[in-house]
């Protein structure tokens, strides 16, 4: 019996120690960061004046907000890519009122209609440029001037031996949703900004996701996609090279000419060139959009801080701090140097000359990320809503065996808008 | 379910002419009193939450509707056949391990040694280790995957329909160790003169395998059965971070359908799924070891361990399968430890056989610090939930041994232990997740789940193990009217060994857990998890972290070894 007894007393020890956590405790932090961008948050962090805790909650972000969870893993603070969670009612009621500096376009985003500025519920703290695309000097003498061209100068490229026109991280969904709205911004940007607010009583037909310009839309990026010989290794390569990949396939190995790729490309691109390829100018030109047509608004998408009201202030004073004016001026100097930082903070340093351009250009007409809004069926994630439903559109048109004849790029196109406008009646509304 | 032994009449002594003496040795209620501990905790943690679930899953919005609709979903019905193919192949597994066991009965111990180092090491690795080191291997750009590097071609591995073949190779290169070596030693201590009956008999190889061998090694074939099959009910982390996102929803199981959609499905729809899984994996856990049941003889008197006698060498061929076997399987860990010792810069952008060593990659690790701590949070928890284990699930497995209880309670018991193995946490997620969120979640608190989920099994070893303790032990104290479970435990240290290693291995490994009760804090695979959303270019850190990950399973492994090997296989000698 005298080992039983100490076998109580060893897991009496054991559970004191492990409950031994108090309720004032670190600020916790949670972010969807990981790798490269959660050192560089953390070095930012090392600056607050009192302790905290980060960690990364992934995909899991959302169900942290969302449900009650267990108190060890409720967040005082977190930082959201997905504006969706700042806008879903039950969240927002968790949430603290901040003051906020952000120039317009942005505050509107995180404001409800009617919501005095008062109640704001969240921060920017870095935003991000989703209108470019990358290519290596000499492989784009000519910019394209507008899509039409970028898909004639695609073909005749896609036909001759050498690098290959274009490569996509088809393995991340968001990459082919950055593609798709990008794309419909330069289409219908009314209809764009209106398609993460469902009617109440849903879509009338013709409307919403069976809207033409969806249609004309997914075309469009059929008929780009489709190109025989557009893409390194073929179609069936794309749909596992995922975002990084895709940029060293260009930058790194040579196996492609253009990325469309947003600004945080830059840090990758920087990171894995041989010593040879650092000397080589790096370039990027705007997102074609249609000739004729209005230039669109710029795709955006950034993270948000958001204070929970269970923190009580710490977490309003951890937001305010973390945007304030002196982190801007001190400490993201390196992140920004590095690349993959654009700031919406006047005090913040300039970036680096590359990314110049769309510095101004997010000050101007934007359009958030449409993935990062949608709710229900359409909600983002591996193999779940739009991400899903362009990756099987992108498994068909350009992952087949054989070319795709025209008739199948159409019935391809039809199959996805089914997709949408089934799923597009699913799930909740917001 | 239960093996009842034929040797109750053994020791009665014959010039005893007091009453006959009392077996048990504080009744019976003193029996149920060595249960009550793990039952209120399997009540409380395991049945209460299921029962919840299934009146959820009936009586949500339409009644059974909920049932109706999941049926009736393409995607379900998909899932749930790629899940009935991974219970397909955890069947393969156990075949496998039992035709290289039969295979190896003629090798010498040095070759016997190397072999169960080298095929039980994946078995103890977590099914996240396994995906990072395979889909590392096959990756499709052949200047970074050994695979592709040596079969060019247009195959890309990690595409949909080929993704298959590396799943199903991460499973069976984690499994099979197991089957291996519990089947090994199964072998080695078969009454050999049954073998020579067969022999005689003139019955050939295959036919001796099953009319003789299979059956006797039934305890333990059951049990390698039952752990594979659980693995195979819940994968869900070697999907996760195996396979690229967008060929995930071609290879959806339901663990993984369940937890991508839990908010669109709805609580209804969400458990009637989650009981769907549990019941085909205790339909088919019921219907194979029924099989195995069929074919089992009443077990004879015990024999002294006697290895079946081989004489001569092995075949040369035999030799050559078992060097090849041995570097395939040590293959997938080395190419990872490798891969850890390169800088980052060179893991994301070229294969390990490139050279450009360093311990780069290790500083990225643990740059941050979370995964140092996770990893100690982790530990802690793991410690916890094998004290608690062990606390529990040793009076449970004593009260069920022969002569504590009524045999028809101990086997209701039993074939409830059985059930609960499968059980898919799945199933509990949204009743616990609802407790844990409203307050009530502590590390305790989450070790008690880990603990609960592991009773079961941990219950099933360690009763084989007391079964099987020779009945001089047992009955000297029985008649004096005192319990025996000290002499039963003391008999079985290695089998407790093992239950401990397994309890701490399992909690250290989980990382499903911790995700669908969104406990995303302190746990260290999940920290793995996070760093592999951008997979080539942390290929460096990623694989120090998985190395590190494994490390202290692996070092449990080799510190208990030989224990383990016993604790594992004490009931194979009944």
């Amino acid at each position: 019996m005298n080992r039983r007894q100490a076998l109580t007393v060893l897991s009496g020890l054991a559970a004191a120690g492990l409950s031994g956590c108090d309720e004032e405790g670190p600020l916790r932090i949670a972010v969807v960061w990981s790798g490269w961008e959660l050192n560089r948050f953390r070095d930012i962090l090392k600056w607050y004046d009192r302790p905290t805790v980060v960690y990364s909650a992934g995909d899991n972000i959302a169900a942290l907000l969302k449900n009650p969870v267990a108190s060890a893993s409720t967040p005082d603070v977190a930082i959201v890519p997905r504006l969706e969670l700042v806008e879903d009612d039950d969240i927002r009621a968790r949430l603290k009122p901040l003051t906020s500096f952000d120039p317009l376009p942005w505050k509107n985003l995180v404001r409800q209609e009617q919501e005095p500025d008062t109640s704001l519920k969240g921060i920017w703290f870095k935003v991000a440029h989703k209108s470019r695309v990358w290519h290596r000097p000499g492989t784009a003498p000519a910019l394209p001037t507008d899509w039409a061209e970028w898909v004639k100068e695609c073909r005749i490229r896609a036909g001759r031996t050498g690098p290959r026109p274009l490569s996509i991280g088809a393995a991340d969904g968001w990459v082919l949703t950055d593609w798709f709205e990008n794309v419909l911004l330069g289409v219908d940007a009314e209809l764009y900004g209106r398609l993460h607010l469902p009617p109440p009583d849903g879509w009338r037909p013709g409307d919403g996701w069976g809207h033409e310009s969806v249609k004309e839309t997914l075309t469009r990026l059929a008929e780009l996609w489709s190109i025989p010989g557009l893409l390194p290794g073929g179609g069936r390569r794309a749909l596992i090279t995922q975002f990084h990949d895709s940029i060293l396939d260009v930058f790194r190995y040579g196996h492609a000419d253009m990325v469309a790729a947003p600004d945080f490309a830059w840090p990758v691109i920087k990171g894995y060139r041989t010593e040879e390829q650092e000397r080589e100018q790096v370039m990027s030109f705007r997102f074609p959009w249609p000739a004729g047509g209005e230039k669109p608004p710029v795709l955006v998408g950034g993270d948000v801080v958001v204070a929970l009201t269970a923190a009580g202030d710490r977490g309003k004073r951890f937001a305010e701090w973390l945007t304030g004016p002196d982190v801007a001026r001190n400490r993201l100097k390196d992140w920004i140097e590095a690349g993959g930082f654009l700031s919406l903070n006047e005090s913040a340093p300039l970036s680096h000359t590359a990314l110049d351009e769309l510095t101004t250009e997010l000050r101007g007409d934007i359009a958030f990320d449409l993935s990062d809004r949608l709710t229900g069926g359409l909600a983002g994630g591996d193999g779940r809503g739009l991400w899903r439903v362009l990756t099987e559109f992108f498994t068909v048109v350009a992952a087949g065996g054989r070319p795709p004849r025209p008739e199948q790029l159409k019935r391809a196109v039809d199959d996805a808008m089914g997709m949408l406008t089934a799923l597009s009646g699913t799930g909740r509304t917001s | 379910m239960t093996g009842e032994d034929a040797l109750l009449f053994d020791v009665t002594p014959h010039h005893d002419l007091r009453a006959p003496a009392r077996w048990h040795g504080q009744g019976r209620w003193g029996a149920w009193g060595y249960l009550l501990p793990a039952v209120v905790l399997t009540t409380v943690v395991l049945l209460v939450p299921l029962t919840v679930t299934v009146v959820t899953s009936v009586s949500g919005d339409g009644g059974l509707d909920g049932y109706l609709d999941v049926m009736t979903d393409e995607e379900v019905w998909l899932a749930l056949f790629h899940n009935a193919l991974w219970l397909m192949l955890a069947l393969v597994v156990c075949a496998l391990g039992l035709g290289l066991a039969w295979l190896a009965r003629d090798t010498g111990p040095r070759t016997r040694g190397v072999l169960l180092a080298v095929l039980a090491l994946p078995a103890v690795t977590s099914p996240l280790t396994a995906g990072v080191a395979f889909r590392l291997i096959f990756d499709a750009n052949p200047d970074r995957g050994l695979v592709s590097a040596l079969l060019p071609g247009d195959v890309i591995f990690l595409g949909p329909g080929w993704i298959w073949l590396v799943l199903g190779l991460a499973f069976v290169w984690q499994w099979t160790g197991l089957a291996f070596l519990v089947f090994h030693v199964g072998l080695s201590t078969m009454p050999a003169d049954l073998l020579r009956v067969g022999r005689v008999f003139g019955a050939g190889r295959l036919r001796r395998l099953r009319t003789v061998v299979i059956p006797a090694l039934f305890p333990t074939a059951a049990l390698v059965m039952l752990i594979v099959l659980t693995a195979a009910v819940r994968v869900f982390d070697l999907v996760l971070v195996g396979v690229p996102g967008s060929i995930q929803s071609a290879v959806d199981v339901v663990g993984l359908f369940w937890w991508r959609h839990r908010d669109d499905l709805g609580d209804g729809r969400a458990s009637a799924l989650a009981i769907l899984l549990f019941a085909m994996a205790v339909a088919l856990v019921m219907l194979v070891l029924w099989r195995l049941r069929r074919d089992w003889p009443s077990a004879g008197p015990r024999r002294e361990d006697r290895p079946v006698s081989v004489q001569g060498r092995p075949r040369r061929i035999v030799q050559v399968l078992f060097a090849v076997v041995a570097v395939v399987w040590a293959f997938p860990l080395v190419a990872l430890l490798l891969t850890s010792f390169r800088v980052p810069k060179e893991a994301a952008t070229s294969g390990w056989w490139t050279g450009g060593y360093g311990l780069g990659s290790y500083g990225e690790a643990f740059s941050d610090g979370s995964f140092a701590d996770a990893l100690g949070a982790t530990a802690q928890r793991g410690l916890l939930v094998a004290v608690v284990v062990l606390l529990l699930a040793v009076p449970a497995a004593y009260a069920l041994t022969p002569e504590q209880l009524p045999r028809r309670a101990r086997r209701i018991l039993t074939t409830g232990a059985v059930v609960l193995v499968v059980l898919p946490p799945q199933a509990l997620a949204l009743p616990l997740g609802e407790v844990l969120g409203s307050g009530a979640g502590g590390i305790v608190i989450l070790s008690l789940v880990h603990a609960a989920l592991v009773l079961p099994l941990a219950v099933l070893l360690l009763r084989n193990a007391f079964i099987s303790v020779p009945r001089p032990v047992v009955l000297r104290p029985l008649a004096e009217g005192r319990s025996a479970l000290f002499q039963v435990t003391a008999e079985s240290g290695p089998a407790v060994v093992a239950v401990a290693v397994l309890a701490f291995v399992l909690t250290w490994n989980d990382l499903v857990l911790g995700l669908l009760l969104n406990w995303p804090a302190d746990q260290a695979p999940l920290v793995v998890l996070q760093q592999a959303r951008h997979f080539t270019t942390s290929a460096g850190g990623l694989a120090a972290q998985t190395i590190v990950l494994t490390a202290v399973p692996v070092l449990l492994l080799f510190a208990t070894g030989r224990w383990l090997v016993r604790g594992l296989t004490q009931g194979v000698r009944q």
